[in-house]
């Protein structure tokens, strides 16, 4: 759970801002590389 | 005379209204709000079209937005309750974990166990969740979240 949170702190990071502009699904897999998340399963495409 | 907005700029600002008011009162704004906001009722639909199309946000079978992640837009089994008295709805453990954090609120979290249904109870203080032996459970592989981001 800690890591999971962990990961939201990127991933939902700048969301409320009026130019947000979206991830890449290069940079969201990042993020989840980062944050401990490999393997098959976390892989976004 | 003022140019009219491309789709680009409308989008923007549909989208941001939306987690505007989210973000503030835990409630979607209304179509009258987005209509004022864009200053075009007849642009509105479909914007949010195109947000939901983009995944930037997503829209139920009344085109209605229901998820605009982490927030939800109606009740679920996910609430999270800032210590000032808002209250917001989150579509999975994962969102309402995310929602204090992306308000820097201090907030309470009531959810649900997978295994058992009892509710689960979690503290968000100082951008801290609490430690928790409880874990989330992912049932879809990454690849197919957005095939169905609500079943997600």
């Amino acid at each position: 759970m800690t890591t999971l949170f962990e990961l939201s702190r990127g991933w939902y990071a700048g969301r409320l801002d009026l130019d947000f502009e979206p991830r890449t699904l290069a940079e969201s897999q990042a993020l989840l590389s980062a944050s401990g998340f490999h393997g098959p399963f976390w892989q976004l495409a | 005379m003022m140019p009219m907005p491309g789709n680009d700029d409308i989008d923007r600002r549909v989208r941001w209204a939306v987690y505007d008011a989210l973000s503030r009162t835990g409630d979607a704004p209304t179509r009258a709000v987005l209509d004022a906001i864009v200053g075009n009722a007849s642009a509105v639909a479909p914007s949010l079209r195109r947000l939901h199309d983009a995944h930037a946000l997503v829209l139920d079978e009344r085109d209605e937005v229901t998820m605009a992640l982490p927030f939800a837009t109606r009740p679920t089994d996910h609430v999270v309750m800032s210590t000032d008295g808002r209250r917001w709805w989150a579509n999975c453990a994962w969102d309402a974990l995310a929602i204090p954090l992306m308000l820097d609120v201090d907030a309470a979290i009531t959810s649900r166990w997978l295994d058992d249904g009892a509710p689960a109870h979690f503290e968000v203080s100082n951008g801290q969740v609490a430690p928790s032996a409880g874990l989330v459970h992912f049932t879809r592989p990454g690849a197919i979240w957005w095939d169905d981001i609500v079943e997600t």
